[in-house]
């Protein structure tokens, strides 16, 4: 651990200085509107970097992610719901669920590949959306409330200032990042790329694919599993329709895409690039029925034609011109 | 029995929609690698072209189709110029995103152009239903059917009769080698593009024979759709076409014969089922 | 000197076509086999049976008298087989010194001792001064360099190599045979595919004809060049020497 942050000096500065942006900037910015962004700029941001391990590093490209968000948005709504469960320890028990449908999921499906794998990722993801809008127990259709009344803010995750949902957040999201970090260079992440690059290469160097695209999976879903339990607990009402929808799903793919495929910090400037994008034709624009999403939609195709390598990667070229070589930042770290 | 055979009826009814659908797909997915999340938003554009010619010119669906054929045609293509060509040259996932970001803003388009209401065409030309006995035929049923039968048979003799249609195929089966004889693989793309938004103009075109027109009708073909092409073994079209048809029976007797509500359910399990055991789609051999 | 790869009575079909028949021979410790055919003659499929990327139809493959006929190919690599590709396959979008790290990992956990390692590969087979190129700006050449490194950094005690020379030019093949010696003296033993007769009779210390699929017969350089049948069947087919 101590190697970690000695060989990443300048990363963990870096962290440093954007996480005290982060905390003082809703200090400064005092409107809600801006403070539910963040909080939404956050839960992206964890999607994002949970599906980019898959879908990212590991290169099999799911487009049914929605359905691990649902699980563990569900989850901690349910169990508050009928056991008063602290959503403090249900989001642990969404991701095991998460994690436990991704092992047995995973086996059948990444021996697809391509298009198939992403068609079947789909099937899936709408499987699960029907089995929820079906299921009278979890509330169908109408979904249900997590609200509940004379409880513990801190206990219960259920604030009525916005503000601590975005702090909240923030200590999942740098959690999750930091994790990420140190996996980069490693020999999970590692096999992960092999795997993305050539699968047959990677077993010819010792690389159980099967098994190692089974864990990054796993590890995908339990990410984007707490998302979705965030998101729940932020909205504090969900149904099916607005958490497992195929859009939602291809809304986590675009989240990495824009950011930058395969690398730490991209789904975090894809989340914020395109939250705010949303949310602010929404405010302007949503009342003009869909003109909105037209223009998020321009937007996104204009990004993705014009940035194809994502937003990090105009960062990376600022950078490479800087330091024409770029040999100091190469250095493996344990 | 007359459940089942109505069921049967039904599921041809839609399963031949739907394979126009998968046709498109399969001949974008196979001649330029795209998964294109946009068919089903063409299909869209042509059932409210075809409810507009209708409603101001009183076309009838019939008479519109090759109107809507040409406007989709010309709109594919404008938007393979336009968006595709460029997006080509990215990675395959930016593609991917590009077309469902496309979706997004067609169907957005037409919510805010057309509104969401539910439309349909009051008065078409053929109407009526013949009782067989055994089953009730309703006539404006039939069209749908006879009109992708005939628009399934052009893009067949399209394909390999006509030089730019044997340019596309040539072009799905090696870009490098078609090049080199002398085809025009930009020309063959765009074409392609535009041939499979036309062929889900004219699905749509008549669909509005029987169907609602709202912006978000695409989806319901969409995922069917890519399925129907993965079961006929991915980018064949007359694959697809069967798809499309097993897949509109498939939807019809689950319903019938299972749960109405879970029925969806069934159709994406068998479906992860038969990719198991066919990975190359039930028509993909081994 | 024991027998490192016993091959005994390998038989593989792709449906009605035999691919190999009824191949047995041996590699002993530290050795290299040269294996020879014209092409169709099955050498690239004994490979894939060998290294498990698919299983044979019959017979067996002892590796240090273990069956590793029906292994998978990841553990095949772990028992300590390595082997590079015909057509390179490396990692374009990793640079050069990840492609090699992969392959070191397979062996090792600590990422310190590793790095270590893929130095120490990398000096050996000459490609110390790309080691932050990206490995899909490489030339060919160069990729089948990097396919060896990456197997070599599995620490192999037997490498299959699939055409290494194809497509070299006379000097490039001279250093070729010179890393493939080096990687010998340390005790590595080598299987090589070869087209170019004279890189093979160089190296080889015995030789594999493969005709048709069958084994036609194995022994020196000199025992193989002087069959009759070697010359009938193989040579008599359209030389191939030093036609590149």
């Amino acid at each position: 651990m101590k190697k970690f942050v000695t060989d990443n000096k300048k990363w963990f500065v870096g962290l440093f200085v954007c996480l005290l942006i982060a905390v003082i900037f809703p200090q400064v910015v005092r409107i809600r509107f801006v403070w539910n962004l963040l909080s939404l700029i956050l839960v992206w941001a964890i999607v994002g970097m949970g599906w980019n391990v898959i879908g990212g590093y590991c290169g099999q490209v799911s487009n049914g992610h929605s359905l691990f968000y649902g699980i563990g948005a569900y989850t901690v709504a349910i169990t508050c719901q009928y056991w008063k469960l602290s959503p403090w320890i249900s989001i642990w028990i969404g991701a095991a669920i998460s994690v436990a449908l991704a092992f047995i999921m995973g086996k059948p499906l990444l021996r697809l590949k391509g298009h198939v794998f992403a068609i079947s990722t789909m099937a899936l993801a709408e499987c699960g959306r029907i089995i929820f809008v079906n299921w009278k127990w979890i509330g169908g259709a109408t979904g249900v409330y997590i609200y509940t009344k004379n409880v513990n803010e801190w206990l219960y995750m259920q604030f009525k200032n916005p503000l601590n949902y975005y702090y909240v957040f923030l200590v999942f999201t740098v959690a999750i990042l930091i994790v990420i970090k140190a996996l980069d260079k490693s020999k999970f992440f590692y096999y992960l790329r092999t795997i993305k690059g050539n699968e047959m290469a990677a077993e010819s160097v010792g690389i159980n694919a099967a098994k190692y695209k089974n864990r990054a999976y796993m590890m995908s879903a339990a990410i984007v599993s707490i998302g979705g339990s965030l998101y729940a607990q932020f909205l504090l009402y969900i149904d099916p329709s607005t958490l497992m929808t195929l859009n939602i799903s291809m809304m986590i793919v675009l989240t990495a895409v824009m950011g930058g495929v395969g690398t730490v910090e991209g789904p975090i400037l894809g989340a914020i690039v395109l939250t705010t994008i949303s949310e602010y034709t929404r405010v302007y624009f949503g009342q003009y029925g869909g003109l909105d999403l037209i223009l998020y939609g321009v937007l996104v195709i204009l990004i993705v034609l014009f940035i194809p390598g994502g937003i990090l990667s105009l960062f990376q070229k600022w950078n490479g011109k800087r330091v024409k070589s770029g040999k100091s930042s190469e250095m493996v770290g344990g | 029995m007359s459940i089942f055979l109505q069921a049967l009826y039904e599921g041809i009814i839609n399963g031949s929609s739907l394979a126009l659908i998968a046709m498109g797909i399969a001949l974008v997915w196979g001649v330029m690698g795209i998964l294109s999340f946009s068919q089903g938003e063409f299909l869209m554009i042509a059932m409210f072209a075809a409810y507009y010619l209708n409603l101001y010119l009183n076309l009838d669906p019939i008479v519109a189709l090759p109107f809507c054929m040409a406007i989709m045609f010309c709109i594919g293509f404008f938007i393979y110029k336009l968006i595709i060509a460029k997006a080509l040259k990215g990675p395959i996932l930016g593609q991917r995103l590009i077309t469902f970001a496309l979706s997004m803003v067609l169907i957005n388009l037409a919510l805010l152009l057309f509104s969401g209401d539910f439309k349909t065409i009051q008065k078409v030309a053929v109407s009526g239903s013949i009782d067989l006995g055994v089953i009730v035929v309703a006539k404006n049923k039939l069209v749908p059917l006879v009109i992708s039968g005939c628009v399934a048979g052009f893009m067949f003799w399209f394909l390999n009769k006509t030089r730019i249609g044997k340019a596309i195929r040539a072009t799905s089966m090696n870009k490098t080698a078609a090049g080199l004889v002398g085809i025009d693989s930009e020309k063959a793309y765009a074409f392609a593009f535009g041939l499979s938004a036309a062929v889900a103009g004219a699905a749509g075109c008549a669909l509005t024979y029987y169907y609602y027109v709202y912006p978000n009708v695409g989806a319901n073909f969409q995922l069917f759709g890519f399925i129907a092409v993965v079961m006929g073994g991915f980018g064949s079209i007359p694959g697809a076409l069967v798809g499309g048809l097993i897949m509109g029976l498939a939807d019809s007797l689950t319903g019938v014969y299972f749960s109405p509500s879970f029925k969806y359910v069934g159709i994406c399990v068998a479906f992860l089922l038969i990719v198991q055991f066919k990975p190359k789609g039930l028509f993909g051999g081994k | 000197m024991g027998k490192i790869l016993e091959i005994k009575n390998a038989t593989k079909r792709f449906g009605g076509l035999v691919a190999n028949e009824n191949v047995t021979f041996d590699v002993e410790e530290g050795e290299i086999v040269g294996v020879v055919g014209p092409n169709g003659a099955g050498k690239t499929t004994m490979f894939n049976s060998i290294s498990g990327a698919h299983a044979l139809t019959e017979g067996n493959i002892i590796f240090k008298g273990q069956d590793i006929t029906s292994m998978k190919p990841y553990d095949i690599c772990r028992l300590g087989i390595g082997r590079t590709f015909q057509i390179p396959q490396s990692l374009n979008e990793l640079k050069v010194y990840e492609n090699v790290l992969v392959g070191a990992l397979c062996k090792r956990n600590d990422m310190e001792a590793a790095m270590a390692h893929v130095d120490d590969i990398l000096q050996l087979c000459g490609i110390s001064d790309m080691k932050y190129e990206m490995a899909g700006k490489l030339n060919v050449p160069q990729k089948k360099r990097l396919e060896i490194a990456r197997a070599m950094a599995t620490d192999p005690e037997l490498l299959l190599l699939d055409e290494t020379m194809a497509g070299l030019t006379a000097t490039e093949r001279k250093d070729a045979v010179e890393l493939i010696q080096k990687i010998n003296s340390k005790g590595v033993a080598i299987l090589t595919i070869e087209h170019n007769m004279d890189v093979v009779m160089t190296v080889s210390r015995r030789v594999v004809v493969l005709v048709s699929g069958k084994l036609l017969t194995i022994g020196t350089p000199d025992e193989v060049t002087s069959n009759p049948k070697v010359i009938s069947a193989y040579l008599g087919g359209g030389t191939k020497t030093d036609g590149e």
